[in-house]
């Protein structure tokens, strides 16, 4: 495996595992679950994703020192800690310790949020779109935060499709629907904006917009399912049928998840593998 | 909702216009430059980006396949840097050097440059463009 193949695949772990901590650190706060089963639930998976996160930022530094010139190189280890790259990584150790230790010791909340806050903050420091402009980080972090809020909300219903009575179920798909129309609205509008700010034209099939093009047909893909559970599955879990509609709208969720999981890998080949400048 | 509106058209403006310029570093000249062919080992090499980079290293292999590190000046982020005194020895010469990009890819090149004793200067027939 190629150090560049190893970068991706960190980069990966890295997104996959930010995005489910901090995600169901937000979608938790959102959806008003921190008690009981579901709220043990989402420790675990707030413990699980901090430390994937926390892992992948230093097996991702370590790559790129060595692809810099080694680990103990002088130069790299300047290039790297003094930089904006150095900066980004600071922010995912720092952000997922903070989770990872609240969510272990039953610790505040507020370090949960604050670990959370930082590792998405990281991504808007280094990267094709924050370099270009403070703006483009900004939007790249909101873009990050709702699709994190996007895939806690996706474990907290999934998890309440089996544990949930059918009337909580309900309550819970109504308050997330509510919130999730303005969200991933908000999200899709700041994708549309980076791609405006880093994509030129006239277009040439590069690398570049290949691997962009596949993330948008898999994100496309992904809106289309929640579109399906909320204008179909939804309403059903109000009707005689909802045990089928249930186990209907559990399964769904469970691809919408795996697609966010092959948008994510979209992604990371995108951030490590080409650049919107060849 | 006429306020998000103009808010996002704010924001796709400001995206637009405020940074025209790309972030991604690629070599825009060496001197001298790669493919040379010179009488004696120049006093310094310089490599000049398009944009602001930060060099980490930089190393010599000689005809003997021996590697060398060379001293890179200045330190931290330019975008012109210098290898002084690089002693480059008689016969081909790669100078491989790597760098962190603004937009935080790692990108490395390489400089060839021949040393023979009764060379005439000659200018490359084009420039090391690196990656």
């Amino acid at each position: 495996m190629t150090l560049e193949v190893l970068a991706a695949l960190l980069k990966w772990l890295l997104y996959g595992g930010a995005l489910a901590s901090a995600g169901a650190v937000f979608a938790r706060m959102a959806l008003g679950v921190q008690a009981g089963e579901a709220g043990t639930a989402m420790c675990r998976i707030i413990t699980a994703g901090a430390g994937l996160a926390t892992a992948a930022a230093v097996g991702t530094t370590l790559v790129l020192l060595t692809r810099l010139g080694g680990i103990f190189e002088s130069g790299a280890l300047a290039a790297v800690w003094l930089g904006p790259a150095g900066l980004a990584a600071g922010l995912q150790l720092g952000g997922g310790l903070a989770m990872l230790l609240s969510s272990i010791f039953n610790g505040r909340f507020g370090w949960s949020l604050a670990g959370a806050v930082a590792m998405l903050a990281s991504f808007g420091i280094s990267g094709h779109a924050a370099s270009l402009n403070v703006p483009s980080g900004l939007i790249v972090v909101f873009h990050a935060a709702a699709a994190a809020w996007w895939l806690g909300a996706l474990f907290i219903l999934r998890r309440a499709c089996i544990a949930l009575s059918n009337v909580e179920l309900l309550c819970l798909v109504r308050r997330f629907s509510r919130l999730a129309e303005g969200i991933i609205g908000a999200m899709v509008a700041a994708g549309v904006l980076l791609i405006l700010a880093l994509v030129k034209l006239p277009l040439e099939l590069t690398p570049y917009l290949v691997a962009l093009s596949a993330k948008i047909a898999l994100a496309g893909a992904v809106l289309a399912l929640a579109v399906y559970n909320r204008l179909s599955l939804t309403p059903k879990l109000a009707s005689s049928g909802h045990a089928a509609a249930r186990r209907a709208l559990g399964l769904t969720i469970g691809i919408e998840i795996a697609v966010i999981a092959a948008v994510l890998a979209a992604t990371a080949i995108l951030t490590s593998l080409t650049s919107p400048h060849q | 909702m006429f306020n998000s509106f103009a808010i996002a058209v704010a924001l796709a403006v400001a995206i637009a216009f405020a940074n025209p310029t790309f972030a991604h570093s690629t070599i825009k000249s060496t001197v001298p430059a790669s493919g040379s062919v010179l009488p004696s080992s120049p006093t310094r090499v310089e490599i000049t980006f398009n944009e602001p980079a930060r060099l980490t290293r930089a190393v010599v292999v000689g005809a003997d396949k021996v590697e060398r590190r060379l001293e890179i000046s200045p330190s931290g982020s330019a975008t012109t840097f210098f290898l002084e005194q690089p002693a480059l020895k008689r016969g081909r010469n790669e100078i491989r050097w790597k760098a962190l990009s603004r937009d935080g890819h790692p990108i490395d090149g390489s400089i060839v440059l021949v040393i023979k004793a009764d060379a005439i200067p000659s200018a490359a027939l084009e420039q090391d463009r690196g990656h």
